[in-house]
């Protein structure tokens, strides 16, 4: 098991090497110069030449690509064109929105869409089947950002239950920060239940058809027990696979809900950054949650092994 | 065991079960009567879509829901089964009847650890404490001969042999000690050591408790080693139901008369003589298969699946090569027919080492060793017409369009299927006749050597006859080497002249098949024959 | 040789019976008729867009700005005569006429859509059958493959398309990349699974070569999931083109298209919340037309699948 563990964290290597190479190259290899690029228009031809050597455009790419990576290594992820502000202190102010609007919409998605998947994939072809399939389409379908705006118009516009916008810090208050982010989580957590949904129901009713369900049946179990014991035991692992899919989509999900809630995370850090073409520190956010991914990911591998004795090897 | 005077304990009268609408019949039993009495073992025998199965799982009450009993009545110790709630249903499985299914692989929770998965019987139908459930659990695994009880306790299903998954599924059936055993094909999916020791297994709890055993099968020599009575089923009909020695001994009706004829016997017949200068169409010399995974620190995890390997084959010949799963028979064939790579040792086809042939010539040789797999569903391109897929070789090969379609429905003739067939699609077709479209398709090659991995072992046994018959006639008609991979004894009996016996990558033994069946010498070879079940009764010998 | 025919008395039950054609499965589900006819509504007003509306969607019209939807907007012709048009979905902040925008955006949107799933399609059939069946290719391919999935799609087109500068064609290469990986993935596994068919065998032992097997035996299996993956694909184009338009790192603000308009209403919106909600109407509808009709193909054409998300 230790060695299939250790397997496991050496493969994520080569994958934070890969996604290295792309943030660096992704500068460098777009057509155009870069440095033109971020200079923006209004940039004289001396600006960009000084811009060059200051991105050290002019050595050749693998010294560039050496630089970057040992300046990495050493944390320093480079300093804020635009701010003037060393990136990893910029990326520290957006850590805390973004991980709360990130773990509200993961544990509300988890805590609907897997009792709702299971109990469709157990009334299979019922109406209640149909309606959390119909559901999850719609829910592929609605952007989140139409969904944003559609409950901050009902809600909070014409009903003022909730605040339009914005983000209270939880220093200043666990009920205040709690009550802001319900509406955010609600619209993005959206896009997940019918993701969870769906797969926590076509895991449970391949699991049905096995024939460890025909035995327990043979045991003379209650079908409660058949379905919470067996079946969504043994589909946990796709469960698992789907929410770790959903993380991917989440970070992607947190920079629109985070611009449309205007939450102060990273997403918003990002858009700034790209919008202010502040290269280092798009580069750094890119860099890091791809990180956050890939760690997501190891994580769930290793739940894996927890799910599942016959991975322990 | 006379069962007249004993109330029977299950008893089915007049059963009749129907099939969704769309279906190919009706019914899928309709009409069946028979009954088990205590201590007693009955076997329903049939070929596959007779129906046997859906009568054990109506029994159990565990249909699919697209299946209903329409009419006759199920009781068990006097107890009308059809008419019961799900509840009442619930209540007497595994209390009153236990079922065992055939796939021990699948049919236990994987993520369960196999004493929790015998506890949970307990826990559902009995009121004791844990410790006591513990005790009594670890009691049954001891009953079942599995070793170390509290090992096994904590062992995973994955962690277990076939074998000992189908122990412990017998363990929980036969915990609470119900009155009726079902056991649908339990041995079908083990090797033939494993499932004699399984049989003698169900035989000494089930004598021991008087169970009754409702045991499904579609193998005569299981039903000679084990049957009290026996129930012939075919297509849903019931047709015939007598005592094992008067249905075996002397069936009554055709349909059993067939059956009993198509199973292979054991005792080899005599063969014509190969000539000693027929020509060596294959041969192999320490032939070696190294199978090797790559671990930390040096800690290569190295399996041998083949060892020095040294065969020959002659024209006009089959070679046998008999084993048990994982035995390494098929990593031979498939060394043979360059679909892997041998790790060592040499291959000579028709006189030419083949290590030392160029990437060019080994083309043109490849043509002449041709390979029919075991799984007649797999093997041919459900997209491609039957047609396309027999010219696929030739054509490789540079004959025209015209001439490859001629050939093609030649060899149609040849494995006795209508020409018109080419332009069809594999669904169209039954197992049996895929594999002789199959048989056309390495024919079509014009091959010296044709491998046959198990090519009957998933048909029926009639089809099997069937099949093994026309293999044995297109070889003498062409004058083909064969080499005949199987693990049923009895198949090789009949169509091998020579046989090798393998067992853990090597061949124990190699000889004449008269001679190595009336006199095994290696003690694998006779522990082999005999697990082989159904000898003692006269159809198989 | 006799040539007698003969029949396999056996109890071996033969499918027989042909399987209704997959057109008449198709048409007959209801999802796939409701995706198909909606979808197929979208499409017509791209030809049909100048038809249906009067104005130009980029005029701008200083006297006309923000007005609620049914308002009657006054616009001078060339020769200076005066008309009335009634703002069936109000007007933008500029004064544009959102009904017109909307009517014209589907273009963009479709385009995008169809042309992402193509590409990606195509580049990720080919790399993905070739890393199914060359180990060594894999090895490299999987690496990268996994690399680019590592990093969040969004960010990704959104870095891509604020370098390479707005335009449609990086709005596209930007959604295409990040969609590759998943398309090598699910040809990778298809082809891995396939070359274990024993009949692949049997071709590879009737001396076919390669090539052809992947053409002949692999890549027809790829094709029904394919269509699938495919319908998917330009779904989530068409919501992430809006998405990178919203945040306002699209295509050019001045083209129409769902994104660009909702981006324009979003400082207004809680006064004026019509240009947001009618483009996100039409944005949700054909997005949830196109998955309508995936979810419709893949169950007629690849039940397989259905097991996969």
């Amino acid at each position: 098991m230790w060695s299939h563990l250790l397997k496991r964290v050496l493969a994520v290597i080569p994958v934070l090497l890969v996604v290295m190479v792309i943030v660096f190259l992704m500068l460098r290899l777009t057509p155009g110069d870069p440095a033109a690029n971020i200079a923006g228009d209004a940039a004289t031809s001396e600006d960009i030449a000084k811009l060059r050597i200051e991105l050290g455009l002019e050595e050749p790419l693998p010294v560039q690509f050496g630089i970057y990576v040992s300046n990495l290594l050493q944390g320093d992820f480079g300093e804020s064109f635009y701010y003037k502000r060393p990136v990893i202190s910029m990326i520290a102010d957006g850590i805390e929105p973004t991980l709360s609007l990130a773990f509200f919409t993961i544990t509300l998605a988890c805590l609907v869409a897997v009792p709702l998947g299971t109990l469709a994939a157990y009334r299979h072809g019922t109406w209640l089947d149909r309606m959390v399939m119909g559901f999850s389409v719609v829910g592929f379908s609605v952007p989140v950002f139409v969904i944003g705006y559609l409950l901050i118009y009902f809600l909070s516009v014409k009903l003022g239950w909730f605040p339009v916008q914005g983000y209270q810090h939880i220093k200043e208050g666990i009920g205040g920060w709690a009550y802001r982010l319900v509406l955010p989580s609600v619209a993005l957590s959206v896009i997940f239940i019918a993701l969870i949904a769906r797969m926590t129901r076509t895991s449970v009713l391949e699991v049905l058809n096995e024939d460890y369900i025909r035995t327990a049946r043979a045991k003379g179990l209650p079908q409660s027990k058949v379905l919470l014991k067996h079946a969504l035991r043994n589909a946990a692992v796709p469960i698992v696979t789907v929410i770790g899919i959903a993380i991917a989509i989440l970070i992607s999900g947190v920079v629109v809900t985070e611009s449309v809630f205007v939450i102060p995370g990273l997403g918003l850090l990002t858009l700034d950054a790209i919008q202010g073409r502040d290269y280092p520190t798009v580069q750094a956010l890119i860099l890091l949650f791809s990180v956050v991914y890939v760690l997501i990911n190891l994580i769930i591998d290793i739940i894996y092994t927890i799910l599942d004795p016959r991975i322990r090897y | 065991m006379t069962t007249t005077e004993q109330e029977p304990v299950l008893s089915v009268s007049g059963l009749t079960i129907d099939l969704p609408r769309n279906a190919d019949r009706k019914h899928a039993v309709e009409n069946i009567s028979f009954d088990v009495a205590p201590g007693e073992v009955v076997c329903l025998v049939g070929e596959s879509g007779s129906g046997k199965s859906v009568i054990a799982f109506s029994v159990m009450g565990l249909l699919a829901s697209a299946l209903q009993v329409s009419r006759g009545s199920i009781k068990l110790q006097g107890t009308e089964l059809t008419e019961l709630d799900d509840d009442a249903m619930r209540a007497l499985r595994c209390t009153r009847m236990g079922m065992i299914f055939q796939e021990p692989m699948t049919a236990l929770n994987p993520v369960m650890n196999c004493g929790d998965q015998i506890d949970e019987v307990l826990q559902e139908h009995t009121d004791l404490s844990s410790a006591q459930r513990r005790s009594k659990v670890l009691a049954m695994i001891e009953q079942v001969h599995l070793p170390d009880p509290e090992r096994m306790y904590s062992a995973y299903p994955h962690q277990l042999s076939g074998g000992q998954r189908q122990r412990i599924m017998i363990a929980m059936a036969l915990i609470l000690e119900p009155v009726v055993l079902i056991a649908d094909e339990p041995t079908t999916a083990l090797d033939v050591t494993t499932q004699a020791q399984i049989l003698q297994l169900i035989r000494e709890l089930q004598a021991e408790r008087q169970t009754g055993v409702l045991f499904i099968t579609h193998d005569f020599g299981v039903v000679a080693e084990l049957a009290d009575r026996v129930a012939v089923l075919k297509q849903g009909q019931l047709v015939e139901f007598g005592t094992t020695q008067q249905v075996l001994a002397n069936p009554q009706h055709a349909y059993t008369k067939m059956l009993i004829a198509s199973v292979p016997r054991h005792e080899p017949p005599v063969r014509r003589v190969i000539a000693d200068d027929a020509p060596v169409v294959l041969q192999t010399e320490n032939l070696a298969k190294r199978y090797v995974s790559y671990g930390f620190a040096g800690a290569n995890n190295v399996v041998d699946a083949a060892v020095d390997v040294s065969i020959e084959i002659r024209r006009g010949e089959t070679l046998g090569i008999v084993g048990e799963s994982g035995s390494g028979k098929s990593t031979v064939a498939r060394c043979i027919t360059w679909l892997i790579e041998s790790s060592d040792g040499k291959i000579w086809l028709a006189g030419d080492n083949i290590a030392e042939l160029s990437k060019e010539q080994l083309r043109s040789l490849r043509r002449k060793v041709q390979i029919v797999f075991q799984d007649p569903y797999r093997s041919l391109n459900p997209r491609r017409t039957v047609g396309q897929s027999i010219i696929e070789g030739p054509m490789n090969y540079g004959i025209s369009h015209r001439e490859a379609i001629a050939d093609a429905r030649e060899l149609m003739q040849l494995v006795q299927l209508d020409p018109d067939g080419l332009d069809r699609y594999p669904h169209q077709f039954s197992g049996g006749q895929r594999q002789r479209i199959c048989i056309a398709r390495a024919l079509a090659m014009k091959p010296d050597l044709l491998v046959a991995d198990e090519a009957v072992s998933a048909l029926d046994v009639s089809v099997q006859a069937q099949v093994l018959k026309l293999l044995e006639e297109i070889r003498d008609r062409m004058q083909l080497a064969m080499l005949f991979i199987t693990h049923d004894l009895r198949v090789a009996a009949q169509v091998c002249d020579v046989v090798a016996v393998m067992s853990k990558g090597r061949v124990v033994e190699y000889g004449p098949a008269r001679e190595l069946f009336n006199n095994p010498q290696h003690e694998y070879t006779q522990a082999l024959f005999e697990a082989a079940p159904g000898r003692h009764f006269e159809f198989a010998r | 040789m006799s040539a007698t025919i003969i029949s396999e008395e056996s109890a071996e039950s033969v499918e027989l019976v042909d399987q209704p054609s997959i057109w008449s499965r198709l048409i007959r589900h209801p999802s796939v008729v409701i995706g198909g006819v909606l979808i197929a509504l979208i499409v017509s007003l791209v030809p049909a867009a100048p038809l249906i509306t009067t104005l130009d969607p980029t005029d701008i019209s200083p006297r006309n700005r923000n007005k609620p939807p049914g308002f009657e907007t006054v616009h001078r012709d060339d020769e200076g005569t005066k008309y009335t048009v009634v703002a069936h979905m109000g007007t933008d902040k500029l004064g544009r006429d959102v009904y017109s925008r909307v009517i014209h955006g589907a273009k963009v949107s479709l385009i995008v859509g169809v042309s992402v799933a193509l590409i990606s399609i195509s580049i990720g059939l080919f790399t993905g059958m070739l890393a199914g069946y060359f180990r060594l290719i894999d090895a490299v391919v999987m690496r990268v493959m996994d690399g680019l999935m590592a990093i969040p799609s969004i960010l990704l087109a959104i870095a891509l398309v604020s370098l390479s500068g707005a335009s449609l064609l990086t709005v596209i290469i930007a959604i295409v990349i990040p969609e590759i990986p998943r398309v090598v993935r699910l040809v990778r596994s298809i082809v891995l699974t396939i070359r274990e068919e024993p009949y692949v065998e049997a071709a590879i032992s009737v001396g076919t070569p390669t090539w052809k097997i992947l053409l002949r035996h692999v890549l027809p299996n790829t094709i029904a999931p394919l269509i699938v993956q495919g319908t998917f694909i330009c779904g989530s184009a068409i919501l992430l083109e809006a998405i990178l338009s919203f945040l306002g790192v699209g295509v050019p603000p001045e083209i129409p298209t769902w994104g660009n308009i909702m981006a324009q209403g979003r400082d207004l919106f809680q006064i004026y919340p019509h240009s947001i909600f009618y483009p996100g109407i039409f944005l949700t509808l054909t997005v949830l037309a196109i998955n309508m009709l995936g979810d419709g193909l893949r169950d007629t054409i690849d039940p397989r699948m259905s097991k996969e998300i």
